[in-house]
C-alpha cells in the first residue's frame, strides 16, 4: 500500500488517543490490580500492627478452612440464588429500554427515564429506611396488603424468612432497571431508521417492529453484558443484604460477600477472609472463559 | 492549529495523571519516630498532639471544642490537642503503617498487634520522672495487672486505663436509675405503682399500663418493649443480665456472676441447667412478651435508631435501660414542665451501680504511640489525663465552675448546676465540656479527691435532688423516697436487690488473648444463636420453646461450643485466681 499523508498520521494519532486512556488504566491498575499483592496475607496467620512477613506462616491452612466451614455452603447457596434471579431477569432492562423507546412523547419519554434511573443513585442505607417505613409492621404498604388480604396481622414482608429471595431482587431491579437500560438505549439510538421504515412499508407494526429490528440489533450488547453478569456471578455485593439482614432473614440473605465481610473486618479473620476472596476471584475467572467459550460455539464471536 | 491541539491535548492527560497519582503521594502523617533518651519535661516547643480511640468522637465534630477542659490542658502543656475517632479498620491501617495518633486507646482486640508489633512506649522508663499519676500508690493494683497480663512477658507496662475506682470510694446511686425495669410513670401511678420484683411483675404491670392506654394520641399502635437489632445478642442477655443477677462479657456468650465471681457460658447452659443464665432469662421474658400479645411485631428488625423513634412518639410502655426514650421526656417536658408522662426506672434485682473498677474500666486501653514524634509530651499529657486534676475538670468543670466553700469542701455553683438544665445556655455548656473526655479520665467519679470531694461534683448527696425533673419528683413523694433511685437502695438494704459492690470485674483483665480459633467458634455460635431468636421468641407453648432450645444446643455442639467453653472455663479459673492473688 502506497504511503500518503494519511497513513503517515495516523501513529501520531493512536499515541493521543493512548494518552487520554492512560488515568484510567492507572486507576484500573490501582485499584484492581496492585490489591493483588495482598492475597499474600491468605498464606500467613495476620495479626494487625505486625509486619506481614513477622507473622506466623500457615500455608494453605486458610484454604482448607474453606471447606470444612459449614458457612462457606450456606452462604454460596444464597449468592447462587441471587446471582440465578438475576441472571434470569437480565432481559428486563432490555425489553424497558424497547418499550420506553416506544414512547413517542419526548418529554414524557425523559421523564420516565429520570424517574427510573434516579434510584440507582440513591444509597441502600436510605433504600432501606424506606423500605422500613413502608413495609414494617406498621408500615404503609403492609397496612394496604393487610387490607387487601395479602398479608396476616402483625407480619411484615422485612421480616418473612420466604420473601428474602424475590423482595431482595425486587428492591436490585428497582434500583438498577432504569441505569441498566441506558446502554440498551444506546444501542437502540444507533440502529438505521431506514430499516424501520423497510419494515413498515412491508406491513410491521410496533410489535414486529421491536422483535425484527431493534431486538437483533440489540443482541450483540445483550450477549457481551450477559457474559459480563457470568463473571460476577458471586459478586453480589454486600450492601443491600446487610441492611436487610436481621435474625428472621439472616439464613437467606447472608451472601458469600457479607459473609467475607463479617468473618474478614467485623471478626478481624483478615487472612481467611482474603483466602475466601482469591478462590472466589479464581471461580469469576473460570466463570467467564467459559462463558465467553460458550458464546463463540453459539455465536461464532467472543468478548475477550 | 494542530501542534496546539496535541500540545492540549497532552497537558490535559498530564494534569489528570498527575491529579491521580497526587492522591497516592504519602500524606503528612507519616512520622518518623522521634525517640529520645532524655525524659525532658520541657514545654518550651508548641506541639500538635492527637488522641485517638475506637468509640471516641472527631473534635472536629464535638461542639465547643477546644472546651474550657481541653483550653486548660493545651496551655498547661503548651500544646494542640486534637481528638480522632478509629474504628477497628481504619486503627489496623494506622497500626500497620505506623502512623497512629500520639496517644491511642484500643481494646483487648489489638493489644497483641501492639505489642507484638512494639507500637507502644514502656511507660515504666518514665516512672520518675513524667509519669507520677500513672504511678502513684493509688493505681498499684491497676499497674500490677496491667504488667503481669497487657504486656510482653518482661513485666514492663505499655498501658493504663480509665476510671479506677481507689479502694476507699464509696458510690451511691446517683439521682436516676440507668437500668432496671422502665414505665411511663403516668400510667404506672394510674394502676397503683405495683410492686415489681421480678419480670412475672413487670409484665402483669406492661399488661395492665396497654389497657389503660393501647394506642397514642396520634393513633399509633402502643406495645411493651422490642428488642434492638445491631448490637448481635445484647437486647436479650443484658435483660437476662439485670434480671438475673450477672454481668456479661464482650459479646454475652459467657457471663459472670455479681456475686460469687464464677464465670457461666450464657447460651451453652448444659453443664449448669440449675442456673438460669441471663440469655436464657431475657429469651424467656421476650417469649412471655410475645404470648401476651406486647411485643412490637417489628421486634427483630428494629434497629437502635427506630426504637429511639418509637420511643420518641411514645409507641412502648417499657424497657430495660434509659437510653434508649429517644426525645420523649424532653418533648413531653418543653410542651408542659410539670408533665407526669415519662419514662422512669425501677430497679430490677441487678443494679449496675456501686461498680468497682479496681483496675479501669475493662476494655479501653490507653498507650503512647513509639512512633510519635513527641514520645515525651505524649507521656506528660496521658500521666495529665489520669490525674485527680483533670478527673475534676471533666467531670465537674474546671475550677469557677465549682468552688470551695468556708469548710474547704468543693461544691458546684448554683450557676453550673443551673446551666446544666436551662436550654437557653446549651453553647456554654457544651463549651465547659463537663462530660467530654469522659473516657478518658483515670480517675473513677465516686473517688474521693485530695480536697475531699468527690471528683464527680454532681454525685454529692446535696447535689443529686437538684436534678430530678417535676415527674421525678412526684415519682419521689408518692413513693415516699428522696431520690428515684432509692428504690434499689431500699431493695439492697432489704436483699431482694443487689449491686456491683462484690463483683471483681478485674478478673476479664486477666484472661489471655482469644486464640483465632476459640474466636471463631464464639463468632460461628454467637451468629447461629441470632439465627434461632425467632423461634425461640415465637415458641406459642412451652414444649415448642424447649424444642426449639434444644435444637439450639445441638447445633451448637456441632459448631464446636464445647471447646470454647473448656478454654474459657480453664482461662477464667486461671485468671481468677491470679488477679486474685494481686489483690493480697
Amino acid at each position: 500500500m502506497p504511503k500518503t499523508a494519511r497513513t503517515v498520521r495516523r501513529p501520531k494519532k493512536q499515541y493521543k488517543l493512548l494518552l487520554l486512556v492512560l488515568p484510567f488504566m492507572l486507576i484500573v491498575l490501582l485499584f484492581n490490580y496492585v490489591p493483588i499483592f495482598g492475597w499474600i496475607y491468605s498464606v500467613y496467620d495476620y495479626v494487625p500492627g505486625l509486619p506481614i512477613f513477622d507473622c506466623d506462616f500457615v500455608g494453605l491452612e486458610y484454604f482448607k478452612m474453606i471447606f470444612r466451614d459449614a458457612n462457606v455452603l450456606r452462604t454460596l447457596k444464597n449468592t447462587a440464588i441471587f446471582a440465578a434471579i438475576s441472571i434470569i431477569l437480565t432481559p428486563l432492562p432490555m425489553i424497558f429500554a424497547i418499550l420506553l423507546n416506544e414512547v413517542k412523547s419526548g418529554p414524557m419519554r425523559k421523564f420516565v427515564q429520570t424517574f427510573t434511573t434516579l434510584p440507582n443513585f440513591i444509597s441502600w442505607v436510605i433504600i432501606f429506611s424506606l423500605a422500613f417505613a413502608l413495609f414494617s409492621t406498621d408500615g404503609l404498604l403492609t397496612s394496604l396488603m393487610g387490607k387487601a388480604g395479602l398479608i396476616g396481622a402483625g407480619k411484615s414482608i422485612l421480616s418473612s424468612k420466604k420473601s428474602v429471595y424475590w423482595f431482595q431482587t425486587f428492591l436490585a431491579q428497582w434500583k438498577t432497571l432504569g441505569w441498566n437500560s441506558i446502554i440498551y438505549l444506546a444501542a437502540i439510538a444507533g440502529i438505521d431508521q431506514e430499516q424501520y421504515e423497510a419494515a413498515r412499508v412491508d406491513g410491521a407494526g410496533y410489535f414486529r417492529c421491536a422483535l425484527h429490528v431493534t431486538l437483533p440489533a440489540m443482541m450483540e450488547t445483550y450477549v457481551v453484558l450477559f457474559i459480563l453478569n457470568i463473571g460476577n456471578f458471586l459478586n453480589t455485593g454486600y450492601e443491600q443484604y446487610m441492611l436487610f439482614k436481621n435474625s428472621v432473614t439472616a439464613p437467606n440473605i447472608e451472601v458469600l460477600d457479607l459473609y467475607v465481610y463479617r468473618i474478614g473486618l467485623e471478626n478481624m479473620d483478615y487472612s481467611y477472609g482474603v483466602a475466601i476472596s482469591i478462590v472466589k476471584s479464581v471461580v469469576s475467572i473460570a466463570l467467564v472463559a467459559i462463558a465467553n467459550l460458550a458464546a463463540k460455539r453459539i455465536r461464532g464471536n467472543t468478548v475477550i | 492549529m494542530r501542534k496546539r491541539k496535541a500540545a492540549l491535548v497532552l497537558l490535559c492527560s498530564v494534569t489528570l495523571a498527575a491529579g491521580l497519582l497526587a492522591g497516592c503521594g504519602s500524606d503528612t502523617g507519616g512520622k518518623k519516630s522521634a525517640k529520645t533518651d532524655k525524659k525532658t519535661d520541657d514545654l518550651s516547643k508548641h506541639v500538635d498532639l492527637t488522641l485517638g480511640g475506637i468509640g471516641m468522637t472527631d473534635s472536629d465534630s464535638i461542639d465547643g471544642w477546644p472546651t474550657e477542659v481541653v483550653e486548660k490542658l493545651e496551655k498547661k502543656f503548651n500544646v494542640t490537642l486534637k481528638e480522632k475517632q478509629y474504628d477497628n479498620e481504619s486503627l489496623n491501617l494506622d497500626l500497620s503503617g505506623g502512623t497512629t495518633t500520639d496517644i491511642v486507646m484500643i481494646n483487648d482486640d489489638h493489644i497483641s498487634g501492639v505489642l507484638k508489633g512494639k507500637h507502644a512506649v514502656n511507660l515504666e522508663e518514665y516512672k520518675d520522672t513524667l509519669a507520677k499519676n500513672i504511678f502513684s500508690d493509688n493505681m498499684e493494683f491497676r499497674n500490677k495487672i496491667m504488667q503481669t497480663y497487657k504486656s510482653d512477658g518482661d513485666n514492663k507496662q505499655f498501658f493504663v486505663t480509665p476510671r479506677v475506682t481507689f479502694g476507699d470510694t464509696t458510690a451511691n446511686y446517683g439521682t436516676v436509675l440507668n437500668n432496671g425495669y422502665v414505665v411511663r410513670w403516668d400510667l404506672y401511678k394510674q394502676i397503683g405503682c405495683p410492686e415489681i420484683d421480678n419480670d412475672d411483675d413487670y409484665i402483669d404491670a406492661l399488661k395492665a399500663m396497654k389497657e389503660i392506654y393501647p394506642e397514642t394520641e396520634d393513633g399509633l399502635p402502643v406495645y411493651a418493649m422490642s428488642a434492638y437489632n445491631d448490637s448481635q445478642l445484647h437486647t436479650y442477655f443484658y435483660k437476662g443480665c439485670l434480671a438475673e443477677g450477672f454481668i456479661n462479657l464482650e459479646g454475652g456468650i459467657y457471663v459472670q456472676n455479681a456475686q460469687t465471681n464464677e464465670l457461666y457460658p450464657d447460651i451453652y447452659d448444659v453443664d449448669n441447667p440449675e442456673v438460669l443464665t441471663p440469655f436464657w432469662s431475657g429469651v424467656k421474658f421476650y417469649n412471655n412478651l410475645y404470648k401476651e400479645g406486647l411485643l412490637d411485631p417489628d421486634c427483630f428488625i428494629t434497629k437502635t435508631e427506630d426504637l429511639n423513634e418509637k420511643y420518641t412518639k411514645g409507641q412502648y410502655l417499657g424497657g430495660n435501660v434509659n437510653w434508649h426514650y429517644g426525645k420523649y421526656n424532653d418533648n413531653q417536658r418543653a410542651l408542659d414542665s410539670e408533665t407526669l408522662k415519662e419514662y422512669v426506672t425501677l430497679p430490677a434485682k441487678l443494679g449496675w451501680a456501686n461498680e468497682k473498677n479496681l483496675a479501669g474500666w475493662f476494655g479501653k486501653y490507653f498507650f503512647v504511640s513509639s512512633h510519635s514524634p513527641n514520645v515525651d509530651r505524649a507521656v506528660m499529657v496521658l500521666d495529665y489525663l489520669q490525674s485527680e486534676e483533670f478527673s475534676r475538670d471533666v467531670d465537674s468543670g474546671v475550677e469557677g465552675r465549682w468552688e470551695k466553700g468556708e469548710d474547704g469542701k468543693p461544691d458546684l455553683t448554683e450557676d453550673t448546676i443551673s446551666m446544666k438544665t436551662d436550654g437557653s445556655r446549651l453553647d456554654e455548656w457544651k463549651k465547659a465540656g463537663i462530660g467530654t473526655l469522659g473516657d478518658t479520665c483515670g480517675e473513677d467519679y465516686y473517688n474521693i479527691a485530695s480536697d475531699g470531694g468527690r471528683i464527680d461534683l454532681w454525685f454529692e448527696d446535696d447535689v443529686l435532688p437538684k436534678s430530678m425533673t417535676f415527674a421525678e419528683k412526684d415519682m419521689c413523694q408518692t413513693l415516699e423516697l428522696n431520690l428515684p433511685s432509692d428504690t434499689l437502695k431500699k431493695k439492697v438494704e432489704a436483699g431482694t436487690s443487689i449491686d456491683l459492690g462484690n463483683c471483681l470485674n478485674a478478673i476479664q483483665m486477666g484472661m489471655e488473648t482469644t486464640p483465632k480459633d476459640i474466636v471463631r467458634i464464639d463468632s460461628n455460635c454467637e451468629e447461629i444463636t441470632m439465627n434461632a431468636i425467632p423461634n425461640l421468641v415465637q415458641a406459642k407453648t412451652d414444649e415448642e420453646f424447649e424444642s426449639a432450645k434444644a435444637d439450639l444446643m445441638k447445633e451448637l455442639e456441632g459448631a464446636g461450643v464445647k471447646d470454647s467453653v473448656k478454654w474459657w472455663s480453664d482461662g477464667w479459673e486461671s485468671a481468677k485466681k491470679g488477679i486474685e492473688e494481686l489483690r493480697k
